[in-house]
């Protein structure tokens, strides 16, 4: 019924209603006179509607004579009549034929780069840039692109990146990229280093693998203090550089301090907005707005790209730069001092923790307030912590010994 | 005639290329064509019935029925089909 329904369509066809008490006869001189009628329905007593084709419309009036029936057109339907009902309308048919091939003429370049990559080392902004100078860009034209080619190019560019995939969707490209797991870390054996405390503290345990230890357990040290040397002065053998290689565990006291307000800022949207939107289509720019002042003394600021675009694959060069401005009002609401006491230990909590190794371990807090001479309340967090404190440093020295001596723990 | 028939018999020739005998195909009871039909006696969206030769017409009961197509040997029927009477 589809074929038929395009068929008729070119063809042309005319949707009748026939009345009359002898409508089964209208139908079989019509079907003997090789009349192609479809769609009939029978719509009362002495009524059906049916289809016919324009060539057929024109024999049947006489089979009506015969019959006794009365032939009325309801709708005409087909490509010609189309034609015929927009004749007049001949500069709308020319914006529609240029409209395709505009969309044809601009669906031959690519007009968007999706970059996937869900790693972190990678900046964003590096893959992009490397897809750029691989050939990958808006702009360019879609047939002659190599995915092969630019994949490797990317790969070569940025060498954290393991595997890139790049694949054409109409005038998309899309690029996976999925990135390289580090090598673990190799220990240079072959130039003298020594260790140096990273920050003061009270030495939990020191474990020497080879090297010279200058510190013992308890023993407290400030920071850029030498807790093991790779220079090894001995009486019988002289003077060696080896590079030393040791775990050194303290006890430290990271502490940060703040003053507790009295009251918390809050910024709330105070109603004013300022729209500074900008269309682009190829590279032009056309401002959307007429005053380009921002009257607002603090304000909040909303703005993205947005492409047009035809389904999932067809991205257009037309570029919407939203910027909306949002005026901002900063109010300061009083708070209780247990609050302002919990809300500032939080943040310097935080605010120490973020600045700690992984594998640090926090092992007791303390806190006190002062109070300065202009009577603001200080409050100082102390957080107690065993963590690693050893860093290891390069000598300026040529190494004479490589041999791993027998492990000495210190306890 | 008789010769034809005898014929057809004999080489398992179609009938209804043969002899021009009703040829009647079904899908469910939503649509049915009738080939080599004669013409249409009656036509109502309850009844419709189809004079296939001189002596045999069939009566075709049903609810919304509509005449897909016609042409002059072949009818296509579609609606729901309750009953389909063979000397109707």
């Amino acid at each position: 019924m589809f074929f038929m329904n395009i068929f008729n369509f070119f063809r042309g066809y005319v949707r009748l209603n026939i009345d009359g008490f002898f409508l089964e006869r209208f139908l079989n001189i019509a079907s003997h006179h090789n009349i192609f009628v479809w769609n009939i329905k029978r719509l009362g007593a002495q009524r059906i509607s049916i289809c016919v084709s324009n060539s057929g419309f024109q024999s049947l009036q006489e089979i009506a004579d015969k019959t006794d029936s009365t032939v009325s057109v309801i709708s005409h339907h087909g490509l010609h009549h189309l034609m015929q009902k927009y004749r007049g309308r001949t500069s709308f048919a020319i914006g529609g034929v240029l409209f395709i091939i505009a969309i044809l003429v601009t669906s031959m370049f690519i007009w968007q780069v999706k970059i996937d990559y869900d790693g972190t080392r990678i900046p964003h902004e590096t893959l992009q840039q490397a897809a750029i100078s691989s050939g990958a860009k808006v702009g360019i034209w879609r047939f002659g692109l190599q995915n092969d080619k630019i994949a490797n190019q990317i790969m070569l560019n940025v060498p954290e990146v393991a595997w890139v995939g790049v694949t054409i969707d109409g005038t998309c490209i899309n690029i996976q990229a999925r990135e390289r797991i580090p090598a673990p870390l190799i220990v240079d054996e072959k130039t003298c280093h020594s260790y140096t405390a990273s920050k003061p503290g009270v030495i939990d345990s020191i474990v020497v693998r080879q090297g010279s230890q200058l510190v013992k357990k308890g023993d407290s040290v400030s920071a850029g203090q030498l807790l093991v040397s790779g220079v090894i002065d001995s009486p019988t053998v002289g003077t060696r550089y080896v590079a030393s290689d040791a775990i050194i565990s303290a006890h430290t006291w990271n502490k940060l301090s703040a003053v507790i307000p009295d009251t918390i800022e809050d910024k709330t949207r105070a109603g004013g907005t300022k729209s500074k939107h900008t269309l682009q289509l190829f590279n032009w720019y056309i401002p959307l707005y007429i005053s380009d002042k921002v009257d607002f003394a603090e304000y909040e600021r909303d703005n993205k790209l947005i492409q047009a675009h035809i389904g999932e694959k067809l991205y257009l060069p037309f570029w919407l730069h939203y910027d909306k401005f949002y005026n901002i009002e900063t109010t300061y609401t009083p708070i209780s001092r247990d609050e302002s006491i919990l809300r500032t230990k939080q943040m310097l909590y935080n605010q120490i923790v973020s600045s700690l190794e992984p594998d640090t371990q926090i092992t007791g807090e303390t806190q006190d307030i002062t109070t300065t001479d202009s009577g603001a309340e200080i409050l100082n967090l102390t957080l107690e912590c065993t963590e690693n404190i050893g860093i290891r440093q390069r000598v300026d020295a040529p190494i004479t010994n490589t041999q791993t001596p027998t492990p000495t723990p210190t306890q | 005639m008789k010769i034809k028939e005898n014929l057809t018999k004999i080489f398992d020739m179609p009938a209804d290329i043969t002899l021009g005998d009703p040829r009647l195909v079904m899908i469910s009871n939503k649509e049915l064509t009738i080939e080599n039909y004669k013409s249409i006696l009656e036509y109502t969206s309850n009844i419709i019935r189809i004079k296939i030769n001189d002596s045999f017409s069939i009566k075709i009961d049903g609810a919304n029925l509509n005449i897909t197509t016609i042409t002059d040997d072949e009818i296509t029927i579609n609606g729901i089909i309750y009953n389909i009477d063979m000397n109707g």
